[in-house]
């Protein structure tokens, strides 16, 4: 199986009722034969490790603790008791991060940020907004990285993030419209405007 | 719902779009101002971008491998809670008696030697270390392990490094006594210092002669940096094994007369150690206790499959259907199915994950046969067994089947047809356990009651039995991992079949590879700009050229020359024009083509319908 082959179901990411209760029973299989994750460890892998890499900004880091989430996910797969699969394993995911950044995190002051090349009302490419923003989002509080990272790298509905984090899925939809309005005008206020 | 609320709902739908297709449209209603700001985000999703050119095969296999190492090494241990490590070997399943029969031994064995052995007495249940008793007649005399093989203590994640334990002059010959091994923290240990132990020296491969490591130490200018050890977690290395047979008893419950010890044990290791000198000492504080469940058969019984209800013909069998009893060998009728860890030696690697819970289940809440064996077998004997030639027609009891429906499970698919074991299945296929014919309760399974057929794994009842060694989910490579204790029961029945029933297993997987494709969505129906179908494929990768899509009045979108649909993924089919990509097919017209409640169609190039779908 390709590469493309493997990824192209998880970059499909409207929740398919059908995908829920497939999921689900393939989870159920897994149980019993930890063989059996292999389709969903395929489906998510791509998921997890880009919440992963969003967190960490380093692909060893994201690596491991793509290993570290699945070691505790084939642990643990006896605890799981129903509901959204993608939310039980992205909570796994996000314990394993939060784990890893206890006691590490570093605080990266507002002024580290390079954008003394960038001229105003320049025109960027992909690489120099993937810089820009990624920066931008570096800024934002832990909580804030954490929700950004599940629905723009996880992939995850709102509903789903609601399970992860405990939280009303209305609430995380404003949560993340918010987020997005202030990231938005951190943006402008660093390039001088939208391109 | 106020402005924020609809807002905030809108942009949640438009990234979701935007994830699929970064060029969609935004929802009429959503703020300007965000669009172009959420199109650019998502364009830096990680997702999009760099998992997808990260994760190689090699990357996505190095993850897998490791999860599945470390969660097996993790099953058996206790990591977090005691902090002690077991042999990463062992097998992972927490209720293979035999494992923890062996770590309990390991660790009792620890604990004698620790503490007891020097003065020659075997603990007692006074000292905490317990061996219970099993219900019923016997009891279960502790046996010393007959092996034991590396007890050793390293403080975990240390590394062992050559060091002088008295002061050497410049000249000195060096012998063993003058040197000794000490545990370091990685981070903090000399870089050029000789490392010790065998299983180290691949790291400094020009050490393979391990009494020139043991010899050359220079150590001279790391000694001002020597630190102690803080106090280190061992890791136990330990294996052994144990024997226990008890005497089953046959007017007793032969379920309660068999038993095997679950230990529970919660031990702590502390290693103390200082570099020079090598003092280590450790301290254990062991506590057991033990339940029993019967999981190992009785010497000269065998463990007979029957069932403990009534299952109507053509029901799928799933475990809590069966059970085992103990028959004495000699008393088995001909042609039982055996099933069980002790005596089946076909099936003895699959008796326990399959076959426990039943037992279990037998245990708790069913009439014991007591000794009943010649009753048990004439009754059995008098049933009238099914005619083997009626099964040979397939095409018959498929037919059956699908007339009377699957009477377990929620699934109302029928299923695909019946082969014989020892043919490959249909990717994305499953061979389901199913009963060929009414089978009252409490009779001794025979092969010829049960048959295979193929479900679509997707659709298959969750707890069925599987069976068949042909499964190739997923390329094949798990296949024969999923081969339940059942399989000998079909083995025979593959013996026995007809060259019948193998031309219609031909037909069979034929069939079932077109219907991996099915129709599974339609949204944005009458709105030309987020319409889409959705196709998606269960099966193998597979060539779309010349298959068509239709809707009831008659608008046909015919997939291009060359067009594939993955395996195991997904395929829109956008209504607009716009750019293709790998999960997206655009159709082009100028408007919206579905409407609710109509009926669309997929066929293949030869017009042969594949699968429908109602717009919702």
């Amino acid at each position: 199986m390709s590469v493309l082959a493997i990824l192209i179901p998880a970059l499909h990411l409207s929740r398919d009722p059908d995908d829920d209760l497939t999921e689900q029973r393939l989870l159920r299989r897994a149980q019993d034969d930890n063989a059996q994750f292999a389709p969903l460890y395929e489906r998510y892998l791509p998921r997890i490790y880009a919440y992963c890499l969003r967190r960490t900004e380093n692909h060893h880091e994201a690596e491991d603790l793509c290993s570290q989430v699945f070691v505790r996910v084939l642990k643990g797969l006896n605890t799981y008791n129903g509901g959204m699969v993608s939310a039980w394993l992205f909570r796994i995911a996000h314990n394993v991060v939060a784990n890893h950044f206890r006691g590490k995190r570093k605080v990266i002051p507002i002024d580290h940020i390079q954008i003394a090349d960038v001229g105003i009302n320049h025109a960027f490419d992909d690489a120099e907004d993937k810089r820009i923003l990624g920066e931008l989002i570096r800024e934002l509080p832990e909580a804030k990285r954490d929700l950004l990272a599940l629905m723009l790298d996880g992939g995850l509905t709102s509903d789903e993030v609601g399970d992860v984090l405990g939280k009303s899925a209305g609430a995380i939809r404003v949560e993340f419209h918010r987020l997005v309005k202030q990231l938005r005008k951190r943006y402008i206020q660093v390039t001088g405007g939208l391109t | 719902m106020n402005d924020e609320r609809r807002q905030a709902d809108l942009l949640e739908k438009f990234m979701i779009q935007l994830r699929q297709n970064i060029h969609v449209e935004p929802p009429s209603e959503l703020e300007d101002e965000m669009v172009e700001f959420a199109r650019k985000l998502a364009k830096q999703s990680y997702l999009r971008r760099d998992a997808r050119a990260t994760l190689d095969n090699q990357i996505q296999a190095r993850i897998w491998q490791k999860a599945l190492q470390d969660s097996q090494l993790l099953q058996v241990n206790v990591d977090e809670e005691n902090e002690m490590f077991l042999s990463p070997t062992m097998p992972k399943r927490k209720q293979y008696p035999l494992t923890l029969i062996a770590v309990a031994v390991a660790l009792i064995l620890f604990g004698v030697i620790a503490f007891v052995i020097s003065n020659g007495q075997l603990p007692n249940d006074d000292n905490s270390i317990f061996i219970g008793a099993n219900q019923g007649d016997t009891t279960p005399t502790p046996v010393l392990p007959t092996e034991t093989t590396g007890l050793q203590i390293i403080p975990e994640g240390y590394v062992p490094i050559v060091m002088s334990l008295i002061e050497l002059e410049s000249g000195t010959q060096l012998t063993e006594g003058m040197l000794t091994i000490a545990y370091w923290n990685p981070m903090s240990a000399p870089r050029s210092g000789l490392v010790g132990e065998e299983g180290l020296l691949s790291a400094v491969g020009e050490y393979i002669n391990r009494d020139l490591s043991a010899y050359s130490a220079v150590l001279g200018d790391y000694l001002a940096e020597v630190i102690p050890i803080p106090r280190a977690t061992a890791t136990i290395t330990a294996s052994a094994t144990w024997t226990h047979t008890p005497t089953p008893n046959p007017t007793d419950s032969p379920l309660l007369t068999s038993t095997a010890i679950i230990v529970d044990a919660t031990q702590r290791a502390e290693v103390t150690a200082t570099p020079i000198g090598q003092t280590m000492m450790s301290t254990f504080t062991p506590t057991f206790s033990a339940t029993f469940v019967p999981t190992s058969t009785p010497l000269a019984y065998e463990e007979v499959v029957v069932t403990v209800m009534d299952i109507p013909l053509g029901t799928q069998i799933t475990e809590d259907m069966l059970a085992l009893i103990f028959i004495e060998a000699g008393s088995v009728p001909e042609g039982a199915l055996i099933g069980g860890n002790g005596m089946a030696q076909l099936i003895d690697q699959y008796a326990i994950q399959n076959l426990l819970p039943a037992m279990m289940m037998r245990e708790e809440t069913l009439p014991l046969y007591i000794g009943d064996a010649d009753a048990l077998a004439s009754a059995i004997n008098n049933l009238d067994p099914i005619d083997l030639t009626a099964t040979a027609d397939a095409s018959a009891l498929q037919a059956t089947q699908e007339a009377q429906g699957t009477p377990i499970a929620s699934s109302t698919l029928a299923p695909i047809s019946i082969m014989p074991i020892g043919d490959s299945v249909p990717t994305g296929f499953a061979e389901i356990v199913v009963s060929t014919m009414d089978i009252p309760n409490g009779t001794r399974i025979t092969s010829d009651m049960l048959t295979l057929v193929q479900w679509d794994v997707n659709t298959a009842p969750f707890g069925a039995l599987v069976g068949g060694m042909g499964r190739a989910l997923f390329d094949g490579r798990y296949a024969n991992r999923d081969i339940p204790a059942f399989t000998a029961v079909l083995t025979v029945f593959a013996d026995e079949a007809s060259p019948l029933e193998i031309t219609a297993t031909a037909v069979a997987i034929e069939a079932s590879t077109t219907s991996d494709i099915q129709i599974v969505n339609v949204t944005g129906a009458g709105d030309l700009q987020i319409e889409e179908a959705v196709i998606r494929n269960y099966g193998n990768t597979l060539d779309l050229s010349g298959w068509s899509l239709s809707d009831a009045d008659g608008n046909i979108f015919t997939f291009p020359e060359g067009r594939l649909i993955f395996s195991n993924a997904a395929l829109s089919i956008v209504s607009r024009d716009g750019q293709d990509s790998p999960i997206i097919i655009h159709w082009g017209v100028d408007s919206a083509i579905y409407e609710s409640g109509e009926t669309l169609t997929l066929r293949d190039a030869d017009g042969n319908l594949i699968s429908t779908y109602q717009v919702p």
